[in-house]
């Protein structure tokens, strides 16, 4: 056996690489919980505290 | 260095809550009002299209018929009274009946004690000026002797504006009219001022000159 013939071998060996992750499994995690909190934020605000912020002190046209 | 850190997050989380309640302000609400003004529209138009019915109103009695009712509004919101156009600053809204902000979350809103579309005495009108649709917001730019229009299936009422006034949002006898004017059927406008807030109020006043029967 040749050098050459060796070292193809020794490739067709090697195990296939994996292809990489965008983001490791517990990294996702994180960042759904990230995502949950901010979501749930932007809702409490959307719903509760805007609405209380615009009737208190940017409009009230009735006298 | 981990206070700077964190104090540094809160800037930018209430930055961001800011710009937030801009997009709420400035287009979440005008969405809701622009869909409610959809709905009532439906309604006051199928009333248009219905023959008035009242006796036709003359300048002389603008509104003969006690009968005047407001139109019933979609499930869940106001009823509808008349529509108002302000050419002039490319007002067209329905207005409905009551100034509750539940209210003039659906348009500008009729103040119930005063008087109904072309009755006699003052019928007083709110509105938003930013927020809602803004109706309003740039009610300022009216000047002396443009015209408001009231739609209603008896009639369209003209009124031409006769002055404005900013008050202090105590001051409920703006709602009586114009004091130095001596008509018998008198409009009165109220909105915020300055703009974005609600600090005191901006009144606009006009005088009944026209009706114009609807056939």
């Amino acid at each position: 056996m040749t050098t050459k013939q060796a070292r193809r071998r020794g490739r067709r060996a090697r195990p296939a690489r994996k292809p990489p992750r965008f983001l490791p499994r517990a990294r996702w995690v994180r960042v759904l919980i990230y995502l949950a909190v901010v979501l749930g934020y932007m809702a409490v605000m959307w719903l509760y505290v805007f609405p209380w912020v615009d009737r208190t002190f940017v409009n009230r046209p009735a006298l | 260095m981990r206070v700077i850190r964190w104090t540094g997050n809160v800037f930018i989380v209430l930055g961001a809550t800011m710009l937030f309640f801009v997009v709420y302000e400035l287009l979440g609400t005008a969405l809701v009002a622009g869909h409610h003004q959809d709905a009532l529209a439906d309604t006051f138009d199928d009333a248009l299209d219905r023959p008035p019915r009242v006796v036709v109103p003359t300048v002389e009695s603008p509104r003969p018929s006690p009968s005047h009712k407001p139109i019933a509004g979609p499930r869940g919101g106001p009823d509808a009274i008349a529509r108002i156009r302000i050419p002039s600053i490319g007002v067209r809204k329905i207005v409905v009946e009551g100034v509750t902000l539940d209210d003039l979350a659906w348009g500008p809103g009729h103040y119930k004690f005063t008087a109904s579309p072309g009755g006699e005495g003052v019928i007083a009108i709110a509105g938003h000026r930013t927020g809602w649709g803004s109706p309003f917001i740039d009610l300022d730019q009216l000047r002396p002797g443009q015209r408001i229009f009231l739609d209603t299936p008896e009639a369209t009422y003209a009124y031409a504006m006769t002055r404005s006034k900013v008050v202090d949002p105590d001051q409920t006898r703006v709602l009586l009219g114009d004091p130095q004017s001596d008509a018998t059927h008198k409009l009165t406008l109220t909105t915020c001022t300055p703009k974005y807030t609600s600090l005191r109020r901006l009144i606009v006043w006009a005088d009944l000159i026209e009706v114009i029967p609807r056939t």
